[in-house]
């Protein structure tokens, strides 16, 4: 594995783009990715600003002794994409589950903020 | 004379899908189209007794995927569901692919039925298929009279 690893370009590990699904209601957005490959040791989610970096490392199965006849995949990979959020996400309280390669982030919004009254006194 | 070719073991159009997925994804085209492509995509890896596949499936229950074995042919087969969407709740993106699917393979020796195992973690299947214990190689010991 390691040989081929040397030999072979197309065994280097490469970035991908997950696949992912957005939804929105009243409460909370969504995001489904779909992240095969990648168990909850391997997800890292990091949040700076306004910016949301998931990212999946895939930890290749070991196959010492067998040769790649058919290939279709790579046998290593790591997945990142970056989202933008808006102000109405509580950044606080976002949470994340891994399930079967997939990856599922709540991003729950914060409530309506009341509109503020200012009352002008006269002097 | 004896020429020593050696023969790339990926299928070009694969990438292929992959810089047009790519593309498709950044531009935002076709968010719900259906790959023309084999799906699910599957890895091959042959040892000495053993032949191995890896087959990419995330999101997808157990029981929905089926792995016949029929002489020499080995079938993928099952259907990849995804929910509903709950009232009050309105998709902005829709990437992920849903639907049934359908792959074999000839498998280059008999394998051992009764071995062959099948597991899904992670979302990723992986079967194993040793070779028949007819055709395995064999020590055999001799013994004197």
């Amino acid at each position: 594995m390691t040989e081929q690893l040397q030999q072979n370009k197309h065994f280097a590990p490469v970035v991908l783009s997950p696949r992912v699904d957005i939804t929105e209601n009243d409460k909370e957005v969504l995001l489904v990715a779909d992240m095969p490959g990648v168990n909850e040791k391997g997800v890292d989610i990091d949040l700076e600003r306004n910016c949301l970096t998931i990212k999946g490392n895939r930890e290749p199965e070991p196959m010492e002794g067998f040769e790649l006849t058919n290939g279709e995949f790579r046998p290593a990979y790591t997945y990142e994409r970056q989202f933008t959020l808006g102000d109405t996400i509580d950044r606080e309280h976002i949470s994340a589950s891994m399930k079967d390669g997939v990856l599922r982030l709540t991003l729950p919004k914060v409530p309506e903020a009341k509109p503020l009254r200012i009352q002008v006194k006269s002097c | 004379m004896n020429h020593n070719f050696t023969k790339s073991v990926w299928n070009p159009w694969h990438e292929l899908n992959n810089v047009a997925d790519g593309l498709n994804q950044l531009f935002g085209l076709f968010p719900d189209y259906t790959p023309q492509y084999d799906y699910p995509p599957v890895n091959v890896w042959k040892g000495e007794n053993e032949i191995r596949l890896s087959v990419r499936l995330p999101g997808i229950k157990a029981e929905d995927i089926e792995v016949n074995i029929n002489h020499d042919t080995l079938t993928i087969k099952g259907e990849r569901k995804l929910e509903t969407l709950p009232e009050g709740t309105k998709a902005i993106r829709s990437e992920r692919i849903a639907g049934s699917f359908k792959r074999s393979f000839s498998l280059p020796y008999p394998v051992e039925n009764d071995a062959v195992e099948a597991s899904y973690k992670d979302g990723i299947l992986n079967i194993r298929l040793p070779k028949a214990k007819a055709i395995q190689p064999r020590k055999i010991a001799i013994q004197g009279i």
